[in-house]
């Protein structure tokens, strides 16, 4: 029989509020262990949760980010277990009354067609503390650093629709570029702040039923995510081929050995309403402030993109996959550069060039002020493509303007047709057979012409006037 | 008499700030944080701990100049009166004011022990910030006087909205202080009590008589309803041990409060042990039956906050014809024998108080007439929310027709 999986993903994202999520502690977990603590989230005896208001417009945003229905009203519960790390001996989650529901996000499937899957609900949670296991001499101790502790997130559940280890990953993706888009979240699945935990089960192709899953976590990375649903996929139907019965239990990916392996049963423990948060009921006009300031989305950029800087669909797609690089290309645009060369210049010599620099958009010493002035004198053929180049490259090296380096470093272009005639008199005079190969038809000669032409300038001879000469007089 | 009543008393020279609350002593039981004093909630659980704050409550009242003269002795963690001695300390006149947790009506229940009075004000005007309960939907800091006019002025104080507790109502207090600031005249008003037609009177021989005393005095005493008010006690066994049980998570002994000194096999093991070397067994049986109600029988949880929200809106009802419903505090012949064991014996002491814990509405135990023991039997008196002065005003004149002044 042939089988088909049915996957439902649990996607954790950080919130990067300046505060945890309900007190003033610094959201910052990293720091020196158990140095941004409180009597709330130590949850001290007389302590009270009270929800930070950045923390609530941070979700609300990235849920607007995911299309979602934002529920006039929402509220926390209590989800009830224990263990060393969560202070309060339950864990502050919304799982009756969630912040959002519905949604959805668009994904180009295998053969590139977009399909949109469909969010089940977001919700706010806080984080737990962070176990660190030691040893002092030989006996093992466990510590707690509570920096974690408190710390906001928020929940994105998928309906159980994906159905693939692709549509799974490319499914991250998209979540992740569009709650980044909003500046709440830094959605790195590397570092942590993103995480992803997937539930897996199978049915017989085309069938309807929704059989028991399987939980996988500890996928760091997008990638692991794509190997370990693949791999579970695969051991589920080797386990129904044999005869075995899936139980409902939990699973963690072993990225060295490439296995999914038992941790324990799936562990579902009581889940009540808190009577100390006070109930989430948002205004009208509270919502409309957020909604004011959610930033436009990468779907519309794209069509603002091509209808008004003229791009073609796929140079819009990648000049909007990331915020900062939109806003960087919109910004060279606005200062003046062609919009198509500043696009394909962006995309094809900066980003590479910031890569082996180290640097990134935001913290380069390529201001968008520097790159448009290289690119305008590009345009007006002041300087050709390879100083172009190498002006970007001294551009990282200096602070100063694309134009001082031009004339520092002698890239202007000649364009001077009297002093080009002079270096086309020596190249045919030089090449006598190249140039009898021309005139007995073979055009493609002209290319060798002006590439030494070119070579004669140090690369500073404008090459179409070179091979405009060139073209006079062999005619 | 003094060392057994107060378990620690306050060694510091006593405030010199100067406000409404000089020359008041308070004690405080051990569930409300004071910065610097034992803090244990009279549990195992805290045992050692020390309030590194002041609640908020106990700020306010430190500001207007009140002294702060000890600690009193409660019950484990607020739940029912065993070694409570907060009603000894205003009957022996070793303190004018006790505050005291009130979660089922551990406030109303001591000053009906004692014959003072004891005064649970509205959910929602006095923080909580620093108290250490167990439900936290329910429990208002009570105040035992055996004065009402120092009751009003402590409660005075003590209300006030503070943004880290959530479940202020700003609304409710800005109605309770302008309530408490001008205090109204009584003579020509015309005042109705209830009698929650739902609660047989025929229980109390002594609640009649003073009933009847009232209506000889010019009250009018009718009946209201409060319908589903037989569940009352049911909604409130349900929703406080669910929420009892949350509360006490974080004594897991990870932080602070008792860890087992045994040897242990993992996290588990010592959570095990340490809990069970931290609660008495009333606590221990209210937190089981907390965890049954949250993980097997939450329907029961759902329905119990349904009915829940059909007593407030009862009482709101009724509310609408009368200024005060009147109960007796306890149905037993001797409220001295209010120490329960079990929780089934909780829920039996305390029937009668725990309606407006989970409605939220301001009552105050008063003593009643003079019985043929020569005893007080206390009346319970239940105010409109955030109505707080009214309630008090009308005690204070309640009051005095017990006592023969009027």
């Amino acid at each position: 029989m042939k089988y088909e999986a049915v996957i439902g993903l649990e996607i954790h994202i950080q919130l990067n509020s300046a505060t945890k999520m309900f007190c003033d502690c610094a959201n910052t977990p990293g720091d020196d262990p158990n140095t941004n603590i409180c009597p709330v989230c130590l949850w001290m005896p007389g302590a009270l949760p009270v929800l930070s208001r950045e923390v609530l417009e941070k979700a609300t945003l990235a849920c607007l980010a995911l299309s979602c229905d934002i529920q006039n009203e929402s509220a926390f519960d209590q989800k009830v277990y224990y263990y060393p790390d969560l202070p309060k001996g339950f864990q502050l989650s919304q799982a009756h009354k969630p912040l959002a529901r519905n949604g959805w996000v668009e994904i180009q499937d295998e053969e590139g067609k977009p399909k949109k899957l469909h969010l089940h609900h977001v919700h706010m949670e806080e984080d737990v503390a962070k176990l660190v296991h030691e040893t002092e001499g030989r006996i093992p101790i466990s510590l707690v650093d509570f920096n974690r502790a408190g710390t906001p997130l928020i929940e994105v559940v998928t309906e159980p629709e994906l159905k693939s280890p692709y549509d799974a990953m490319e499914f991250l993706k998209a979540v992740r570029n569009q709650v980044r888009y909003t500046g709440c979240a830094d959605c790195s699945m590397e570092s942590g702040t993103m995480r992803c935990d997937a539930n897996i089960s199978i049915r017989p192709e085309g069938s309807d039923q929704l059989n028991t899953k399987v939980e996988v976590k500890n996928m760091n990375s997008i990638h692991h995510v794509g190997d370990a649903i693949a791999y579970e996929i695969k051991r589920q139907i080797d386990c129904i081929n044999s005869g075995e019965i899936i139980l409902l239990h939990t699973r963690l990916w072993d990225p060295e050995k490439h296995v999914t392996v038992a941790m324990r049963a799936k562990f579902e423990g009581p889940c009540i309403p808190d009577p100390s948060v006070s109930e989430i009921v948002l205004t009208e006009t509270w919502l409309e402030e957020i909604k004011s300031i959610l930033p436009e989305m990468p779907a519309q950029k794209v069509k603002r993109f091509v209808k008004d800087y003229s791009l073609i669909h796929d140079e819009a797609v990648l000049m909007s996959s990331e915020r900062k690089l939109s806003e960087f290309f919109e910004s060279v645009v606005k200062l003046g550069a062609q919009t198509r060369m500043a696009a394909s210049w962006i995309a094809t010599q900066l980003l590479p060039a910031l890569k082996v620099h180290d640097q990134t958009l935001a913290d380069s010493v390529v201001t968008p002020e520097r790159f448009a002035g290289l690119i305008k004198m590009l345009e007006k053929n002041e300087i050709n493509s390879n100083s172009a180049k190498s002006v970007l490259e001294k551009l990282f090296d200096t602070d100063k303007t694309p134009e001082e380096i031009v004339e520092k470093f002698g890239f202007r272009q000649v364009s001077d047709t009297t002093e080009l005639e002079k270096i086309v008199d020596k190249i045919i005079s030089d090449n006598t057979s190249a140039v009898n190969n021309y005139k007995n038809g073979n055009k493609k000669s002209i290319g060798f012409l002006v590439g030494q032409a070119m070579k004669v300038s140090h690369g500073k001879a404008n090459p179409k006037i070179i091979q405009e000469l060139i073209r006079k007089r062999l005619s | 008499m003094k060392s057994e009543i107060f378990t620690y008393l306050n060694a510091s020279s006593p405030t010199l700030m100067d406000g409404p609350m000089s020359g008041i002593s308070v004690a405080i039981e051990p569930n409300i944080s004071v910065k610097n004093w034992p803090t244990n909630a009279q549990s195992i659980a805290l045992e050692n701990y020390v309030a590194l704050e002041d609640s908020t409550l106990v700020e306010r009242l430190r500001n207007a100049g009140a002294t702060l003269k000890g600690r009193t002795s409660m019950s484990e963690l607020g739940l029912g009166l065993n070694n409570d001695t907060g009603g000894d300390a205003i009957k022996n006149e070793l303190s004018d004011v006790v505050l005291k947790t009130d979660t089922t009506g551990e406030t109303r229940m001591a000053a009906a022990v004692c014959e003072c009075f004891g005064f649970k004000p509205s959910y929602g005007i006095v923080s909580r910030l620093g108290m250490i309960g167990l439900v936290p939907s329910m429990e208002s800091c009570g105040i035992l006087s055996d004065s009402l006019q120092t009751i009003s002025e402590t409660a005075c104080i003590m209300a006030g909205s503070d943004k880290p507790d959530s479940s202020i109502d700003e609304s409710g207090i800005d109605r309770a202080i302008s309530g408490f600031k001008k205090p109204e005249k009584l003579q020509d008003r015309h005042i109705s009590a209830g009698i929650i037609r739902e609660w047989d009177t025929g229980k109390s021989k002594e609640f009649e008589q003073a009933m009847t005393i009232l209506r000889k005095a010019g009250i009018q005493i009718e009946k209201i309803s409060i319908k589903d008010f037989s569940l009352a006690r049911t909604v409130h066994n349900v929703i406080g041990t669910v929420e009892a049980s949350s509360s006490a998570g974080r004594f897991d002994s990870v932080r602070y409060g008792h860890r087992t000194s045994g040897s242990v096999k993992n996290w588990n093991d010592m959570y095990i042990k340490s809990r069970s070397e931290s609660f008495g067994p009333l606590v221990k049986a209210y937190l089981f039956q907390g965890g049954y109600f949250q993980y097997k029988k939450y329907n029961t949880f759902l329905d119990a906050c349904r009915i829940r929200a059909c007593l407030i809106e009862s009482i709101n009802k009724a509310f609408e014809t009368v200024d005060i419903i009147v109960l007796p505090v306890s149905v037993r012949a001797e409220a001295s024998a209010e120490k329960p064991d079990t929780v089934t014996d909780l829920y039996d002491s305390f029937s009668l108080t725990l309606l407006a814990n989970l409605t939220g509405n301001p009552s105050i135990s008063i003593p009643g007439p003079v019985n043929v023991n020569g005893g007080r039997p206390a009346v319970q008196l239940i105010g409109q929310r955030f109505d707080d002065a009214h309630l008090l005003t009308i005690a204070e004149h309640i009051s005095k027709i017990f006592t023969g002044a009027m």
